[in-house]
């Protein structure tokens, strides 16, 4: 009896892992498929001024913004994207929310853009 | 009329009216000022109607400071002062430039930028200039360089534009454009060789007598006077005043020892940041003139919201080839190369043979021209050494940059890339001398000589009142920069010739 709960528990939590691995995977793949074109579009559109040697820190509101980033892909195509995001970073520099990197004074988005860009393009 | 002193028997003893030390703009235009009246007036000019080598010898100092100014560049002792060195640059203070401010020790003028408003007006016709053109937006975004950064008039934020205008050559020398009319004169004597040697007070010290006179071949005279004015800089006016010390140790007018203390200059910070321009190179039509230029700073809001100095943003086209005299070999190769490199070259000829054209990179550079504070360490004392007719060098013990300075350089930049970003016309990078201070320990002073009898509410912090009259002495004015309470960022002389008409105006009213 203990033999078959064990077994039935194993069996269906590995069932359950694999079908959820199988799922976000899939979902990964095909995100990435449908948007990869669009991605490197998107990245395209922000000129590479920083230097590629440098190493940055990918923290993980690079990756919020990677997510957010094709999300609106996703939902609102390249243009609108490619706006809301430009108006994102005047705003940005309008209110002072900057950083210096290498002496290169910008705005945090523009920075998290940047070495985004360096992944995708 | 034009005199020398050597047609004086020596030890004369001369009368005039008002007697004037120096024949430079602040000299000239006083007595421009006073032309229609009947004083007799003497300018005394310590050279010849030409600069003369033994003369311009009389300028040499010594340097005790940390930064290191040349004494003797930049002043001409001959008719026409600096004058004849000036490049012609005028702008006027700014109205807030006039007030006190809680974060500059010893800011504000104790007069306002409307008792100057009328004599600006007055100099801008004798030097040539439109005062009502520094006001006029209609000539905003014509130049090159407006036009390769347009945004910046229409829709900027932080930063506000500054109109310079260029008196010509015809204008600027007021010697020169005036030279016939003092020649002329009858109630205007120019005494040429006639430097000023000492200042003689009265036995109780309260007014000025006489002042002794000499030139470099033993003749002297005295110069007795109802008034006198010293516009001989903000070098030689406290030179004089510390070393007229027979009756008064620490000198004329010095009670408070704020004589010589509070010199200024404009400290110009070179390279320091490279401005990468969003939008295309392109070729540019434009306004071409020489009588103006824009000049871009940090507006008076936010300059004082961030509590930093004036300053000028100017910006100009980064050189792709190096500015040099011989090129080696592999330099030559090096350069061809990227010659052939760059896609826009082309566009760049073309460009040049176009007439009003001008090729607009991507790639721009951005100095920056600095305000200095009042501070009473940068000073000017008498030097143990004299020169050849007895009077003590100036020891100048100068640090030209303090922490104030830094400030300003680094949040100006960073306030003109969040213009730039703002708009999204462009990007900035520190370059990495200024993030090093390297670019700060080089002197550049561009030779702005301000302060020293700076002008004050009280004895306590200047040694000038209101109306330019040294504290204590009844009788005694100064004329020029030297009066400045603080430096601006604009170039002095637009500024010296109006407050010297206001002067005029002054001594006129309580003479006549």
């Amino acid at each position: 009896m203990k033999l078959i709960r064990r077994k039935f528990l194993f069996l269906g939590i590995s069932t359950v892992s694999i079908g959820l691995i199988t799922f976000y995977e899939w979902k990964y793949f095909s995100i990435k498929k449908i948007f990869s074109d669009e991605i490197e579009k998107f990245f395209y559109n922000f000129e590479s001024i920083l230097p590629n040697k440098i190493t940055y820190n990918i923290d993980k509101e690079v990756y919020t913004l990677e997510n957010k980033i094709i999300s609106m892909l996703s939902t609102n195509g390249l243009s609108k994207t490619l706006n809301l995001i430009n108006q994102k970073i005047k705003k940005e520099y309008q209110l002072g929310k900057i950083t210096i990197i290498e002496g290169w004074i910008l705005s945090e988005t523009e920075l998290k853009i940047l070495i985004l860009k360096s992944k995708y393009v | 009329m034009f005199k020398d002193l050597k047609v004086y028997p020596s030890n004369s003893i001369l009368e005039y009216d008002i007697c004037i030390v120096g024949s430079g703009p602040a000299g000239i235009s006083l007595a421009k000022k006073l032309f229609d009246t009947n004083l007799k007036i003497a300018v005394l000019e310590s050279g010849g109607i030409e600069p003369e080598p033994e003369y311009q010898e009389l300028n040499i100092g010594e340097n005790s400071g940390p930064s290191y100014l040349s004494l003797d560049s930049s002043r001409l002792r001959c008719f026409g002062g600096a004058g004849k060195l000036w490049a012609g640059v005028c702008a006027p203070f700014k109205k807030d430039e006039f007030y006190k401010k809680a974060y500059i020790p010893l800011s504000g003028w104790p007069i306002s930028f409307s008792s100057l408003e009328s004599y600006y007006k007055e100099a801008a016709e004798m030097l040539g200039i439109s005062y009502e053109k520094f006001y006029d937006k209609s000539l905003l975004g014509n130049t090159f360089k407006e036009k390769s950064f347009n945004e910046l008039n229409k829709n900027n934020t932080f930063l506000s534009p500054n109109i310079f205008q260029i008196s010509n050559k015809n204008h600027r020398d007021l010697a020169e454009k005036y030279k016939n009319e003092f020649e002329t004169s009858r109630n205007i004597d120019v005494i040429f060789h006639s430097t000023a040697t000492e200042i003689n007070l009265i036995p109780n010290t309260k007014s000025v007598e006489s002042v002794s006179v000499a030139d470099l071949f033993g003749n002297k005279s005295t110069i007795k006077s109802k008034i006198f004015v010293l516009a001989c800089g903000a070098l030689e006016n406290p030179r004089i005043l510390l070393s007229s010390n027979k009756l008064l140790e620490n000198g004329v007018g010095n009670n408070y020892g704020f004589v010589g203390t509070c010199f200024m200059s404009h400290p110009g910070i070179k390279d320091v940041a490279e401005i990468y321009k969003t939008s295309s190179e392109k070729c540019i039509t434009h306004d071409i003139n020489n009588n103006y230029k824009v000049v871009f700073e940090v507006s008076s809001n936010e300059r004082n919201n961030q509590q930093i100095l004036r300053h000028s943003l100017s910006i100009s086209p980064q050189k792709n080839f190096k500015n040099k005299s011989s090129y080696n070999f592999s330099e030559v190769i090096s350069d061809g190369v990227k010659l052939f490199e760059n896609t826009s070259f082309l566009k760049k000829i073309v460009c040049h043979f176009q007439k009003n054209n001008t090729f607009s990179p991507k790639n721009w550079n951005l100095d920056i021209g600095l305000e200095q504070p009042p501070r009473l360490s940068n000073n000017l004392k008498l030097h143990f050494s004299k020169d050849r007719l007895g009077i003590p060098k100036i020891n100048m013990h100068w640090n030209d940059i303090s922490q104030i300075e830094k400030d300003t350089v680094l949040k100006s930049v960073r306030t003109m890339a969040r213009e730039l970003g703002a708009l999204g016309i462009g990007r900035i990078k520190y370059k990495k001398m200024l993030l090093s201070g390297q670019s700060f320990k080089i002197d550049d002073p561009i030779n702005h000589h301000i302060g020293t009898t700076r002008m004050s509410e009280s004895p306590k912090t200047g040694a000038v009142d209101k109306n330019c009259k040294v504290f204590g002495v009844s009788n005694l004015y100064i004329a020029g920069s030297s009066v400045f309470a603080t430096s601006s960022i604009v170039n002095p002389t637009y500024t010296i010739v109006a407050l010297s008409l206001r002067l005029g105006d002054y001594i006129k009213k309580s003479i006549l």
